[in-house]
């Protein structure tokens, strides 16, 4: 007897220890199949834009030249109709997959992934946006021709060589004064070094974003690799504001440098850094509530903040002129333009109106403006401010009329940096909603 | 030991690559009629705002193109030389260019359907209002890529 309930106790525990070891290996094979994915599926988009002159590089009206191709030119494929849609599909399923099996994930994988996409959009072309080039453009119009980028419309100035990548051709500059100043830096190199300097800035700052937000999250004892997953393989991060190279990227580490700043009680470098942030695009003015509720000595951080803020107005009045101030208020003139790819116009695909008319329009304000001073109270009566302000950010991404996909970049490092599930999945939600909304129609 | 799956990860990678790298064709320019309208029409845009300072877009109501090879297509290292007569209606006229008329084109297209365009019935500079000075005219010589993806041929 005792010998058979031994004999028979062997295989039942050794039948145990294999499916232990199989539910152990299961997660790891996926979370490692959607770095892969991930890594492969970017250099199957960046290959193929750099090779063929598609749409989604919509500076390629302006010429294809070598510079602007990449060095991974040659070796792609074309990108059929529908193939980009199918990309991204594949990319977002790997990103659910990673972030539902985080925990197998090992650490160095996980990093050496998000460095090696880094390093794969920045040696393609600027994807499905040209504002790279606008962004050039206003900097030659001020280094080059003397004119001011705050009262110049964009591409007035025809014989410039960056016009023809130019896709505006009405704005005049809607960002900050450092940020100006910073792209007049880049002039010098020339139209096609400076764009490679921009490229770069602007990996570096998406990494900078990852790096910070691993830091934050490891001092705010959460995990920093599940955080690093929701922001380093985002596909529409990686696709639209880092394969874009948007200057959204640049303000972004700047905000979480000043997260980081203020998490790790460093509270007056955080208000210095949330100013400069505003001063390079005014739309981190929305997470500044939130830095200085976030402060131990709230007063004292006001006051760091306002006085960064007068001193970069000083400098923005001397360089530009009082115009440089219009920069402040791009939320409110964002608010009047309408984009197809907003949630009240997709509500309307549903409800029955085209665009965001103005009652939709003003609904939606009312709504966004309410939410967020909910959120700025329950940041000052002691709520998680790093959460409120994610959520205040998601508030006004869903309430906005004028929504581009690349402007998840505000939402997700900040999201990553959120205790609660909630804003996770509210982070994930609103990544799925830019990607379907900008290639459903391909598939 | 550590870094073995980072260079298996590496060796499929530039297989990959490798693999890709034996099927790019040359493009097809069978949309360089097409192609080489719209071009025509951003040029003739830029030419106005050049010359005028006024920021209109899209001011060719109806434009055509018809176009030819010069030549059998060359070797893949070698630009494609095509002959364009474009011809257009516009809602206003440039400082150079009637509201409607013709130009001829000499085209040269890459491997990738992107192409130059020149022509000789245009002056080669114009007055570009807002620097004050004279500047190379958009609608002497403009370059331009497919609107569409090429596919393999």
């Amino acid at each position: 007897m005792g010998t058979a309930g031994h004999s028979s106790a062997v295989p039942l525990i050794a039948a145990r220890r294999g499916t232990g070891r199989a539910a152990a290996v299961l997660p790891r094979v996926v979370a490692t199949a959607s770095l892969a994915t991930i890594t492969v599926t970017s250099l199957h988009l960046v290959t193929s834009a750099a090779t063929y002159p598609l749409p989604m590089v919509p500076a390629r009206l302006g010429g294809f030249p070598a510079w602007l191709r990449g060095p991974l030119s040659g070796p792609g494929h074309v990108l059929l109709e529908g193939d980009f849609a199918w990309a991204m599909a594949a990319m977002m399923v790997a990103y659910l997959a990673a972030l539902t099996c985080t925990a197998a994930l090992r650490a160095r994988w996980l990093i050496g992934t998000v460095v090696a996409v880094h390093l794969i959009f920045l040696l393609g072309p600027p994807l499905l946006s040209s504002d790279v080039f606008g962004y050039l453009d206003w900097a030659r119009m001020g280094v080059l021709h003397g004119l001011d980028p705050y009262s110049t419309q964009a591409a007035s100035v025809v014989s410039d060589p960056v016009y023809g990548f130019v896709r505006w051709h009405t704005l005049t500059s809607p960002y900050g004064p450092l940020f100006t100043l910073g792209t007049y830096a880049l002039v010098p190199l020339g139209l096609a070094g400076s764009l490679w300097a921009f490229k770069l800035v602007v990996t570096l700052a998406s990494l900078g974003c990852a790096a910070l937000v691993w830091s934050c999250a490891r001092a705010r004892g959460s995990s920093a690799r599940a955080a690093l997953v929701l922001y380093g393989l985002n596909p529409a991060v990686l696709v639209y504001t880092l394969g874009g190279f948007h200057n959204d990227t640049i303000m972004m580490v700047m905000v979480m440098a000043a997260v980081y700043l203020v998490v790790s009680g460093r509270e007056g470098g955080g208000a210095v850094m949330g100013s400069l942030a505003v001063a390079v695009k005014s739309s981190a003015g929305l997470v500044m509530p939130f830095l200085i509720l976030g402060a131990s000595d709230r007063r004292r951080a006001l006051v760091t903040a306002l006085a960064a803020g007068a001193a970069i107005l000083v400098v923005a009045l001397l360089a530009f002129g009082d115009r440089a101030f219009d920069f402040i208020n791009i939320l409110g003139t964002q608010q009047a333009l309408n984009s197809g790819s907003s949630v009240p116009a997709q509500l309307g695909a549903w409800l029955g109106w085209s665009g965001s008319p103005t009652p939709v329009r003003v609904v939606a304000s009312v709504l966004g403006v309410g939410a967020i001073v909910l959120f700025v109270m329950r940041a000052w009566r002691g709520a998680d401010w790093i959460e409120q302000a994610a959520w205040a950010t998601l508030s006004l991404m869903i309430t906005s009329s004028w929504l581009l996909a690349w402007y998840i970049i505000w939402l997700v490092p900040l999201a990553a940096l959120g205790r609660s599930r909630a804003i996770r999945l509210g982070a994930v939600a609103m990544t799925l909603f830019v990607v379907l909304v900008r290639t459903v129609p391909d598939l | 030991m550590g870094l073995r799956p980072v260079t298996l990860a590496a060796a499929l990678l530039l297989v990959a690559l490798a693999g890709c790298a034996a099927g790019a064709p040359r493009a097809s320019v069978a949309q360089l009629d097409q192609d080489a309208v719209r071009a025509f029409k951003r040029a003739y845009d830029a030419e106005r705002r050049m010359t005028t300072g006024r920021a209109d877009e899209e001011l060719i109501r109806q434009g055509w193109a018809m176009c030819r090879p010069l030549e059998r297509e060359p070797p893949p290292g070698r630009a494609w030389r095509w002959r364009c007569q474009v011809g257009y209606v516009a809602s206003a006229p440039t400082a150079w260019a009637a509201a409607r008329g013709q130009a001829s084109y000499l085209v040269r297209v890459d491997r990738r359907g992107c192409f130059s365009a020149t022509s000789t019935d245009y002056p080669r500079r114009v007055y570009e209002r807002i620097l004050r000075r004279r500047s190379s005219d958009p609608l002497a010589h403009f370059v331009s890529c497919p609107d569409r993806p090429a596919e393999p041929g």
